[in-house]
């Protein structure tokens, strides 16, 4: 059985978070949010009010914006890469206007575990949740008690 | 001295080189003096004179013939200065008209070496002031290059938006509007869409007009091979594009060449007939020091009226309702293959078909031009 998805979504542009929350609705999902890079950071380190996990839990996936105020994606990727407690139940995707490729070489470069180019769509989804279900069932697997 | 000349006084021709060498306005020497063996080190010095000098040397001899020695000396001396020769017994009217002469011929020597100098000053200072405007002016191409790259970005996002929008509408309240909303719907996304395609071809236009095109080797073939795999929009249809090979080999810039054949090609597959299945064809000429490559389709033709002007910006031959485009495709083709230092042209035929042909200059596979 699946269990929901905890989804932080980056996203500075109004239009871009509507239509993103409308995407992600759709397949049952209410993703936690932040406008900018410094609370992006904040929510994951769990720093100030971001401390009570019961009200902001720590995602499985972040959907990461580039271009934004006071730090870009690009630096909460870099952050990231350093906070290795973190990293390990948590896949970061990248999801901008940008289709440049340096900006994607950039991205990976730093640890983005996945780069879509807006707008979301739910095959993007489908995508982020296999990766996640082939992560379960590695990590469920022949477990002896 | 009662002359008023400045005199330096040297025990032999060795100091006198010397001295030479710090700076001479004319040097007086006696032939007894040119006898001694240090007469070379005087070549050497005279030899390092720079252009502009010639010094001038008033030699006193004492008539008759010269010695062998002297003689020997005399001529090589002769060749690297001004030498005048006064005989024995010295008038002092003689000596002192001979040396103001010297000084004189030296006076204009030091005028040309002002000159050369002047002349050097300013030629540092213009290539000086070259680099600093070259500088510049690289500043400004990539200020340019990144306002039309943030240009490009910010126009397109709110298009991308206004899209999402109409796609929402539609796809959540679809149901309950009537077919005439979601008609409009429809148009005003084609119309978001439309305005995107636009914006990507005018910033495509202004990268094909400031960017630095350096030229290189292409094999045609492969080139065309990768446009054909590459571009989602041909890759669909490429059973329908056949290269006749072999095709050559050209001077060109590699990634305007992509975007030029892209476009031919997309054009050919574009202007058909409604329901007719396109047919394109490539081949090439060879032109003595250039190839032809001619991308030949059975289409629509264009109006011998309206060929000049189908390589103009925004322009669209005939009423072509059906078929979509932004009329700048044509011309980043002609202004890429006209920076390439090539050219581009069309033989048309209306409703049976079109030949555009740009011709590039030959190239060889080791890289050599023709």
């Amino acid at each position: 059985m699946k269990s929901p998805v905890t989804v932080l979504l980056a996203e500075d542009n109004e239009d871009d978070l509507f239509l993103s929350l409308r995407v992600l609705e759709k397949v049952g999902i209410a993703p936690a949010h932040v406008s900018n890079g410094k609370d992006a950071m904040d929510y994951l380190a769990g720093r100030g009010v971001y401390h009570d996990r019961t009200r902001y839990p720590l995602p499985e996936v972040v959907l990461l914006d580039l271009k934004m105020p006071a730090y870009t994606g690009q630096e909460v990727l870099e952050w990231l890469r350093d906070q290795s407690q973190l990293r390990d139940n948590m896949k970061v995707y990248i999801l901008t206007s940008s289709d440049e490729p340096k900006d994607r070489q950039r991205a990976e470069k730093a640890g983005a575990h996945g780069y879509f180019v807006k707008p979301l769509l739910p095959t993007h989804l489908s995508r982020i949740f296999a990766e996640r279900t082939n992560e379960e069932r590695s990590a469920t697997g022949p477990v002896e008690y | 001295m009662d002359a008023g000349f400045l005199i330096e006084v040297c025990r032999d021709i060795a100091d006198a080189t010397d001295a030479v060498g710090e700076g001479c306005g004319a040097m007086l020497m006696t032939e007894e003096a040119m006898n001694a063996r240090h007469h070379s080190q005087l070549l050497v010095q005279l030899k390092r004179q720079p252009p502009w000098s010639d010094v001038p040397i008033v030699l006193i001899t004492t008539g008759g013939r010269l010695n062998v020695l002297s003689d020997r000396a005399v001529d090589l001396i002769e060749a690297r200065a001004n030498l005048t020769l006064i005989e024995r017994p010295l008038r002092a009217s003689t000596l002192v008209a001979t040396i103001k002469a010297a000084l004189r011929a030296r006076g204009r020597q030091y005028e040309i070496r002002d000159l050369l100098q002047d002349r050097e000053r300013l030629l540092a200072s213009l290539e000086e002031r070259v680099a600093e405007r070259t500088a510049k002016l690289q500043a400004m191409v990539e200020e340019l290059e990144a306002f039309s790259y943030s240009v490009s970005h910010d126009l397109r996002a709110p298009l991308r938006v206004l899209d999402g929008y109409a796609q929402a509408l539609i796809e959540d309240y679809g149901a309950s509007l009537e077919p005439g909303a979601k008609d409009m719907l429809d148009r005003i996304a084609r119309t978001a869409q439309r305005m995107d395609r636009l914006t990507q071809d005018v910033l495509a236009y202004t990268r094909v007009s400031r960017a630095d095109l350096a030229l290189e080797v292409v094999d045609l073939e492969v080139m065309l091979s990768t446009v054909i795999e590459q571009y989602p929009s041909l890759v669909a249809s490429r059973h329908l594009i056949q290269l006749r090979t072999p095709l050559g080999v050209v001077l060109g810039h590699g990634p305007s060449l992509l975007q030029c054949f892209s476009n031919l090609l997309e054009n050919a597959l574009k202007f058909v007939r409604e329901g007719e299945v396109p047919k394109v064809e490539i081949y090439s000429e060879s032109r003595e020091d250039r190839v032809r490559v001619i991308v030949q389709d059975w289409g629509l033709g264009i109006d011998p009226a309206h060929q000049e002007r189908v390589f103009n910006m925004f322009e669209r031959a005939g009423a072509l309702k059906h078929v979509p485009g932004t009329g700048i495709g044509l011309a980043i083709v002609k202004k890429a293959v006209e920076r390439m230092g090539g050219s581009v042209g069309v033989f048309s035929e209306l409703g049976k078909g079109s030949r555009f042909w740009i011709d590039l200059a030959k190239a060889y596979r080791d890289g050599r031009g023709v």
